[in-house]
């Protein structure tokens, strides 16, 4: 369930990586189509990424001598990264719907306030995940760890892949 | 002992990359060494080596094309911060009335309302403007620039889009046609000494009805909250040091209020000023000129934000 959680909270991530590597390449005032296509590029580079974290989780259970007890410690280190991950998107969500819904000057506070610190906090959130699945078990933190270099590495790829110069 | 601190003036790269000549226009070569030796004078030792990673062809001469090219790529950066902060939402706020009570109480010669864009880059607020259609049919939206490649990608934007809307290459002050409103967006801090209250006296011809110009807003986070968003929002190492400097250029109310001064026989007003506005939901704030008999429509058409403006009644 916890790793569940995870791999969506990833997925969504992995779709706003998509919007931030094309944002600042396309200077159109009406861009809903464009946005929405390097969202879904963002997302196609996360299921891709992701799917290296799973094969490495693959990998870990079918090595291990107790399958089920490996299982539990990949969950439960998925839960410990929930602790970090589900506050840091509750107020990403919360910035988001001030800036899509309330008025302008509300907008700029969620941008100013949240949305632009939280951008930088992300690989510090992604350290922290790593950091708390190392607590459970060393297999649970290779995981984390490959799958944070993949949720960090969805951004530049899209960026250099499809938005390199401006549109 | 005593120490003296030496004021060494604040540069941004952008602004050395690209030189005119002001009477025709005419780009002038840029020697790259010159312009590094203002940066260094300036102890800016970050600024010389990114002015070092923009090519030079023979004599040393920075490569037009190159500069271009990279400005229209830090000028786009430069759009996704101004939509973020919702620049034009905060202009039209205050277009609309402003316009009303122009079309209200100012002679239109030719039934047109010019809105000018000086400095327009890019041209984000005008083909905002035209494209969300805040001001009526009878408003001409122009922007201006002195750098050609900015121009002429504005129009091929506009055009992409169908916007109405047009661009020119040209001094702002000396079109063929008069603005009726000039408004621009992160200028003013370019401004330096006595050129800022030439700025604003140049506006104050029979044909001006207003001005708005937007710039950063000077508070203690200014700064600190320009490097953290554009270190969060833009990847161009130059926009990154631009966008700080331009912060920490930025003049403050009185300052801007006495240039604006200037214009006179215009009304200088700030609106959102500091001590009435909350920093985290004002990073940009507008100086206006207004026409003396516009002032009092002008604050009926605000409402209640008119309690945010601050200068003369």
């Amino acid at each position: 369930m916890n790793s569940a959680l995870l791999l969506l909270i990833a997925l969504a991530d992995a779709a706003f990586a998509g919007f931030r590597a094309y944002a600042g390449r396309d200077a159109r005032i009406r861009r809903r189509p464009a946005i929405r296509r390097a969202a879904l590029r963002g997302l196609t580079a996360g299921v891709a990424l992701a799917c290296v974290a799973l094969l490495c989780a693959a990998g870990i259970l079918l090595a291990a001598a107790d399958p089920d007890a490996a299982y539990r410690d990949l969950d439960a280190a998925a839960g410990r990264a929930l602790w970090v991950l589900v506050p840091y998107a509750a107020v990403v969500g919360a910035a988001l719907l001030c800036y899509f819904g309330g008025p302008f000057r509300l907008g700029t506070l969620a941008v100013v306030a949240g949305l632009g610190p939280l951008t930088m906090l992300r690989p510090v959130a992604v350290a922290a995940c790593v950091a708390l699945a190392g607590s459970v078990s060393l297999p649970a933190a290779a995981v984390m760890a490959v799958g944070g270099v993949g949720v960090l590495a969805v951004e530049p790829w899209v960026h250099r892949r499809w938005y390199p110069v401006p549109v | 002992m005593l120490t003296y601190r030496v004021r060494v003036p604040l540069l941004e790269v952008s602004d050395l990359l690209v030189a005119h000549d002001p009477a025709t226009l005419a780009r002038v070569p840029v020697v790259r060494a010159d312009a590094e030796r203002r940066l260094a004078a300036a102890g800016d030792s970050r600024g010389v080596r990114l002015l070092r990673s923009v090519p030079v062809r023979d004599g040393g001469i920075l490569d037009e094309a190159a500069v271009d090219a990279r400005l229209i790529a830090v000028h786009t950066e430069l759009q996704r911060l101004s939509q973020e902060l919702r620049i034009g939402d905060r202009l039209a706020e205050l277009l609309r009335p402003l316009i009303a009570a122009v079309r209200a109480g100012h002679p239109l010669p030719d039934g047109r309302i010019r809105v000018v864009d000086v400095g327009c880059g890019l041209g984000f607020l005008v083909r905002w403007l035209a494209a969300h259609d805040i001001l009526g049919d009878d408003v001409d939206l122009i922007g201006v620039d002195l750098h050609a490649a900015l121009v002429h990608e504005a129009q091929r934007l506009a055009d992409a889009e169908g916007l109405r809307c047009r661009f020119v290459h040209a001094d702002a002050f000396r079109l063929d046609v008069p603005a009726t409103v000039f408004v621009s967006t992160g200028l003013l801090h370019h401004f330096r000494g006595p050129d800022l209250p030439a700025f604003f006296a140049a506006q104050a011809g029979p044909d001006t009805a207003a001005f708005c110009h937007y710039d950063i807003a000077t508070t203690a986070l200014s700064p600190i909250g320009a490097w953290m968003f554009h270190r969060a929002r833009m990847r161009d190492p130059l926009g990154r040091h631009d966008g700080v400097m331009s912060a920490r250029r930025a003049h403050d109310d009185a300052t801007l209020l006495t240039a604006a001064s200037a214009a006179a026989p215009l009304v200088p007003l700030v609106f959102e000023p500091r001590e009435r506005s909350n920093p985290f939901c004002t990073t940009l704030r507008p100086v206006l000129g207004v026409r003396p008999g516009l002032v009092e429509p002008f604050r009926a058409g605000l409402g209640r934000a008119a309690r945010r403006l601050a200068g003369a009644r």
